[in-house]
């Protein structure tokens, strides 16, 4: 499954970020975010699930 | 204990005229640069005025469903748009709402996306009969009793925090649906438990002094918008629902062997493990 794991750029310390990329999992840090990507950044939130959707042809 | 049913007014949110700058004359005369111009949402009740679940037109409709799950009685609060492509399916985090991702309806980039996003149980405009109940796999069986009452066999899935968990846990026992998935910091890891390990950390016999407490650290921490959120938690969540949300999530995070299985959601569209295939991007 595509798979997209965001998170803030204050929590770009999580420990399995690596382990995820390696993976195949894409990795969306959102600029002047924590864990509320929603209310810190919606529009850099936004523009990347548009993206990571734009990409797929999973209908 | 029984949750009562909230107050709140259903259409709240705008969108865009289809010519681009049409307004309410009231509004335009007190904010001259409005350019909304009609509701995004319109209000339905139980059962409403549509039929097989289908809803015309693409405006997005919000309607309380009467569901049962475990035994328990729902009115769950939804927001949805229908259409041909598949929906994507918003699950919210703990502390937060639907209306987390409202603004969908105002995205050029998902203007022909059907989508779905409720309340769960224990937070917003959804009610529930037992908010003892409630834990990460009730929040499961009712997005699938959601899923199933809505129609909607395949679907995207975006979900943050407590609604990532959800979401991962929902893909994974259904593994023939989940078309894609957008984890937004859901749990993974016992590292992930910043919010819910205080349920451990810092325990307390009586759900509503817990709470209070729960906010007013959340309130300081030096992290982007925890106040805001902070803010507005004691309006979105109810204290009782707290401890079995964040037991739960403590609990997966530790013993549930999240990771393993967020890495081995398999790949639909070309019958692989995403593990095994690391630019796999169908």
């Amino acid at each position: 499954m595509p798979r997209m794991f965001m998170y803030g750029e204050q929590n770009s310390s999580l420990s399995y970020l690596t382990k995820l990329s390696a993976n195949g999992v894409e990795l969306a840090e959102i600029p002047h975010s924590a864990h509320f990507p929603m209310y810190s950044n919606p529009v850099a939130m936004w523009e990347r699930i548009a993206e990571f959707h734009s990409r797929g042809k999973p209908d | 204990m029984t949750d009562a049913a909230r107050g709140h007014s259903a259409a709240t949110l705008y969108e865009a005229s289809p010519d681009g700058l049409a307004c309410d004359p009231a509004l335009r005369s007190v904010w001259p640069g409005a350019r909304a111009a009609r509701p995004a949402f319109t209000g339905q009740g139980i059962g409403g005025d549509k039929e097989d679940g289908v809803s015309s037109g693409s405006r997005p409709t919000s309607e309380q469903l009467n569901l049962r799950v475990d035994g328990v009685s729902l009115k769950v609060a939804t927001v949805r748009r229908d259409g041909e492509l598949a929906p994507i399916v918003f699950l919210h985090g703990f502390g937060s709402t639907k209306e987390d991702y409202a603004d969908i309806a105002l995205q050029p980039a998902f203007a022909r996306r059907p989508f779905l996003t409720y309340d769960a149980p224990g937070c917003g405009e959804t009610s529930c009969e037992d908010l003892s109940k409630i834990s990460i796999p009730f929040l499961v069986k009712t997005a699938q009793t959601v899923l199933q009452h809505a129609g909607i066999r395949r679907f995207h899935l975006v979900g943050h925090s407590m609604g990532g968990l959800t979401a991962l846990l929902l893909a994974h026992q259904d593994p023939g649906r989940g078309l894609s998935f957008v984890d937004i910091e859901g749990n993974l890891a016992p590292e992930d438990c910043f919010l819910s390990r205080q349920a451990v950390t810092h325990p307390s016999d009586d759900d509503e002094s817990f709470f209070d407490d729960f906010i007013e650290r959340t309130r300081r921490s030096p992290f982007y918008s925890t106040a805001l959120y902070a803010a507005s938690l004691r309006h979105k969540v109810r204290p009782d629902a707290v401890r079995g949300i964040f037991e739960s999530m403590v609990d997966l995070s530790d013993h549930g062997d999240l990771m393993p299985k967020f890495l081995s959601l398999p790949c639909l569209a070309c019958s692989c493990t995403a593990n095994r295939t690391p630019r796999c991007r169908t």
